[in-house]
């Protein structure tokens, strides 16, 4: 089996993002990101300290998965707002069912 | 890629007719024997164990046990044929362009029922970089599955190996990345942990994918888990719910006391404070639920039996009363 040399560090951070962070990794303007987490789209985790604003992975994962479905398929703001609030609805149904379950 | 047919009905000793109910109660009655915490041949119950849970992922899932019996309706042959593309999970790349290992689940349960999804760009689509970079560059796709983590990990946090075999888009060859994934103390059901840059490679030096695993808590005999809060199925005695009674019940770091108070409904959640998983770096706990299930008995002898008599002919209880009296 091939492996990284660096394959022994676990690398998992679960550290806080800050909107810098995010806005670098998924390749988007810092404003898009404001405007994504005022529209609902994404959510702050928490306020550090200061007034320093805080988003976790899932923030990171949605805001790419927000341009996947923008440049991809030139889903409009309107439209992303549908598309997400439904993909929301239909993971919180999942979870639900998959917890009655157990 | 050949992969082994696994035969979940088997696993767990039901038929492929079992109800919901029949699963659950198989699952149960087996996991308390194979849970790496009681068993006492630890490597072969933690095989087991994972082969149990596995199955009750699947077969407790209508869906999922759906497209289970679809694969197995030729008796377990020619896997292919129902391998329809873009079956995982929504993967837009097509299935099967990459496996993981090490997650807990076993190649099978990897191919046809992991969450596993590519997510992001097709080739020369990529995202127009607000950052004004152009050309070719183009970030790699994210890569999305599922780890199956044990309570005990998700209460002391894990470190974990993994491998994830994926073609590479641009040479098209098979590649193979081994790395470890450390699992966060407190790493509730449904919580995804980013492992950064082991997604798909990235284009023209624009940077990697990331890989995000879905965190899937195993199922556990006697707790499961609602966020940060776990939950144990307490069956007591009738006498116990309407007398009161003094129990000690598990919890993941050690058995506790309990007060069941008198009177208590069937059903009712008791709260340990503090006693769940722990809410992320805060040092703060979940709390501890404690849900009475009044069990009745299957048989009494003639003693036992006497008793309820008594108890039938002497109490003022009348379970029906209150629906024709306003």
């Amino acid at each position: 089996m091939n492996s990284d040399t660096d394959s022994n560090d676990a690398e998992t951070t679960d550290e806080g993002y800050t909107l810098e962070f995010i806005a670098a990794h998924a390749g988007v303007d810092p404003v898009a990101i404001l405007r994504y987490q005022e529209k609902g789209f994404i959510r702050a985790v928490e306020r550090g300290g200061g007034e320093q604003v805080v988003f976790d992975s899932e923030a990171l994962r949605q805001v790419r998965r927000i341009e996947h479905l923008r440049v991809t398929f030139e889903v409009n703001e309107a439209g992303l707002g549908l598309i997400l609030g439904l993909l929301r609805e239909v993971e919180a149904l999942r979870e639900e069912q998959r917890r009655a379950r157990r | 890629m050949s992969i082994a047919f696994k035969d979940y009905y088997a696993a767990l000793g039901i038929a492929r007719d079992a109800t919901t109910d029949d699963i659950k109660k198989a699952f149960r009655k087996l996991a308390r024997l194979y849970h790496p915490d009681v068993a006492k041949d630890k490597a072969t119950a933690e095989a087991k164990f994972k082969e149990i849970n596995e199955a009750n992922e699947v077969l407790s899932d209508p869906e999922k046990r759906k497209k289970y019996d679809l694969l197995g309706a030729d008796g377990g042959q020619s896997r292919e044929a129902a391998d329809g593309g873009g079956s995982r999970g929504g993967a837009e790349g097509g299935a099967q362009e990459f496996h993981f290992g090490g997650t807990g689940f076993s190649d099978f349960f990897e191919r046809y029922f992991s969450g596993g999804t590519r997510y992001g760009f097709d080739e020369g689509q990529g995202p127009a970089f607000a950052g004004g970079r152009t050309g070719a560059a183009q970030r790699g796709s994210d890569i999305e599955g599922d780890i199956l983590v044990s309570l005990d990990e998700a209460m002391h946090g894990a470190e974990r190996p993994v491998s994830l075999r994926s073609v590479n888009r641009r040479t098209g060859e098979m590649e193979t990345q081994a790395f470890k994934i450390r699992i966060p103390p407190g790493a509730t059901d449904g919580r995804r942990i980013r492992v950064p840059e082991r997604g798909e490679p990235g284009v023209g030096g624009a940077a990697d994918g990331d890989l995000f695993l879905r965190v899937r808590h195993a199922a556990h005999p006697e707790f499961t888990t609602r966020g940060a809060d776990v939950v144990h199925e307490l069956d007591i005695a009738p006498w116990e719910a309407v007398l009161g009674a003094e129990v000690t019940v598990p919890t993941l770091d050690g058995a506790i006391k309990l007060r069941i108070p008198p009177n208590s409904a069937n059903g009712l959640n008791i709260r340990a404070r503090g006693r769940g998983l722990p809410r992320g770096k805060t040092g703060e706990r979940g709390d501890f639920f404690v849900v009475l299930a009044v069990q009745l008995p299957r048989e009494v002898d003639a003693a036992e039996r006497l008793l309820w008599e008594n108890l039938r002919d002497h109490s003022v209880f009348k379970p029906r009363a209150a629906r024709t009296s306003p």
